[in-house]
């Protein structure tokens, strides 16, 4: 079968200097792959390098990236934001940033919903408080009828990942999507992550430097180290018999709560 | 008997804000052990950062009284205040921000001990020392803040913090930001600061997992409320709250 999201051996350099080199992985339909590693390593690249985020000075030098066996990296701007939303959701660490500041939730919700499917704004509302409510924002009316501002970071996070959730996809793009949040909420947006899965049969490329969120989720993972690859394998080869040196550093360096005795 | 260190009586903030008022901390009292390790954990906005500034005098308090070795604190100021920072110093989340941009990492951790009167030569020598125990080379002295990563900025704040040689650190999120295995490094050097200079810690985080592995004791904090004390496993392995164990349990 062909997979839904492919690289194959991909470098990605910024002002000539590589900062991801010979990167390969696969994504299957429905599966999830965590991609970790420290600051730097390049994991942010990578999702960018995807969709063509990388701006000016950023350029994917060698290798391929296919999505439902087409090539995103020969692809032009607009063939690629064809792909946005249904096909390929995008959640990024700050996503106050992609929010439009002068238009409210609600409009912004809507506008996105209604350029892919019939929908009225009373059943966009609907579907999005449904979802709000699951992630902790119970006072969904209100954030609604917010403009960005009037919300907390956090907030604004989870109305990012509803977005991009109500829509879908086949695939989730997501750079950190939990780490400015609370682990009260965190741990909600993680549930909803894996329903999403099951439900709609998501796939997920999962970028984070939360070993505790990858170990939840992901059926494979992808160690970055200064942009290389240092391991790649089973969640539970990797984040639990780690052969790699530099896996077990940083397997090692986790710190994990002991419960009742038990680790 | 150790000594008590520090003690905090029904400490309150209260803050206005548009018009409202709010308690940020509320009734908030703990003693902390000389040599011990005290854990305050809490989401953000559950009043941490504001206790932490209270202690250590850059907030007053709206009620409440503070201690020191026995003495009060609680209005410090002026020669007091500076016997105050001998004993107890801070360290922060964000190392480079604490460091003036325009003097060296050597300049900031010998301020103090110039404002004490020691000499150029002196200082030179003990900064050196210091940025030896912490792990970092001399040479790190002549580097301004941007020329050094968020790991060894946070290894120069806690050499600047040692400088005066206090009885107590506060650490409000000082690991947080930095990779799991700078993280790492740094709670092994606290550590040892802990056993060889029987150094006393408040540590201040949002990770449950961190208090587990450094403190004695924990103080869960909510909405400005104590919620609960004890060792931390009691409270981790038999939350009494219902907020305890929802933190508990969503802590993957
Ligand atoms: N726009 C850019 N211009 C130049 N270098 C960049 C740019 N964005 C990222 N980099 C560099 O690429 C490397 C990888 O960055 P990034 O993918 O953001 O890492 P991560 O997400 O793993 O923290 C870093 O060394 C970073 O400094
Ligand atoms: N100077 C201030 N004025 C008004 N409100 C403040 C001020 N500083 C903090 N707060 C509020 O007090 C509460 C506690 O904040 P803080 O102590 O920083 O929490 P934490 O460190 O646990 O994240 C929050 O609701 C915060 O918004
Ligand atoms: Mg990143
Ligand atoms: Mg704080």
């Amino acid at each position: 079968m062909e997979p839904l999201l492919m690289a194959e051996h991909v470098t990605i350099c910024y002002h000539g200097k590589p900062v991801v080199q010979d990167v390969s992985f696969r994504l299957e339909p429905g599966e999830i792959l965590g991609v970790v590693g420290e600051s730097g390593s390049g994991k942010s690249t990578i999702i960018k390098a995807i969709m063509g985020l990388l701006g000016g000075g950023g350029m994917v030098t060698r290798g391929d990236i296919w999505y439902k066996g087409q090539n995103m990296v020969d692809m032009s701007e607009k063939e690629r934001r064809r792909f946005l939303g249904p096909e390929i959701g995008l959640i990024f660490q700050d996503c106050k940033a992609a929010l439009c500041p002068i238009r409210t939730i609600g409009a912004q919700i809507y506008e996105s919903l209604s350029e892919h499917e019939k929908i009225t704004k009373k059943e966009a509302f609907e579907r999005a408080g449904e979802l709000m409510k699951k992630i902790g924002l119970e006072d969904y009316l209100r954030v609604l009828n917010s403009y960005p501002f009037e919300l907390s970071g956090g907030m604004n996070q989870r109305v990012g990942i509803c977005t991009a959730m109500m829509m879908k996809p086949s695939l989730l793009l997501a750079d950190e999507p939990t780490s400015a949040l609370d682990v009260t909420v965190q741990k909600q947006v993680v549930e909803e992550m894996k329903l999403m899965r099951k439900d709609y049969g998501t796939a997920m490329l999962l970028v984070t430097h939360n070993i505790g969120v990858v170990a939840a989720l992901a059926d494979q993972v992808l160690v970055l180290k200064n942009g290389k690859m240092m391991d790649y394998g089973t969640a539970d080869r990797v984040l639990h018999h780690p052969e790699n040196e530099y896996t077990k550093t940083l397997m090692n360096s986790v710190l994990y709560l002991r419960r009742n005795g038990n680790a | 008997m150790p000594e008590i260190l520090l003690k905090a009586e029904h400490l309150k903030k209260i803050f206005t804000a548009g018009g409202k008022s709010f308690a940020a901390v509320d009734d908030v009292s703990f003693t902390l052990e000389s040599g011990a390790c005290l854990g305050i954990v809490g989401e953000s906005g559950s009043g941490k950062s504001t206790i932490a500034q209270m202690l250590t005098r850059l907030l007053d308090v709206s009620d409440g009284r503070i201690f020191l070795q026995g003495e009060e604190i609680t209005h410090a100021r002026g020669k007091n205040l500076r016997e105050v920072y001998r004993k107890m110093q801070m360290v922060f989340q964000m190392p480079q921000e604490s460091f003036d941009p325009r003097c060296t990492l050597g300049d900031g951790i010998g301020e103090s001990l110039r404002n004490m009167g020691i000499s150029r030569k002196e200082t030179r020598k003990k900064v050196e020392e210091l940025l030896i125990t912490c792990g970092l080379s001399p040479e790190f002295a002549g580097r301004y803040p941007h020329e050094v990563s968020g790991g060894e900025c946070q290894r120069a704040a806690i050499a600047r913090a040692l400088a005066v040689e206090p009885k107590l650190l506060i650490c409000d999120e000082a690991t947080s930001a930095l990779d799991v295995t700078v993280q790492k490094q740094i709670l092994e050097l606290l550590m040892e600061l802990k056993e060889k200079k029987g150094l006393s810690f408040l540590m201040i985080s949002h990770d449950l997992a961190l208090v587990q592995a450094f403190c004695d004791r924990v103080l869960v904090l909510y909405q400005g409320k104590v919620m609960e004390t004890g060792t931390p496993d009691e409270v981790i392995f038999h939350p009494k709250t219902e907020y305890t164990k929802l933190l508990v349990n969503s802590v993957l």
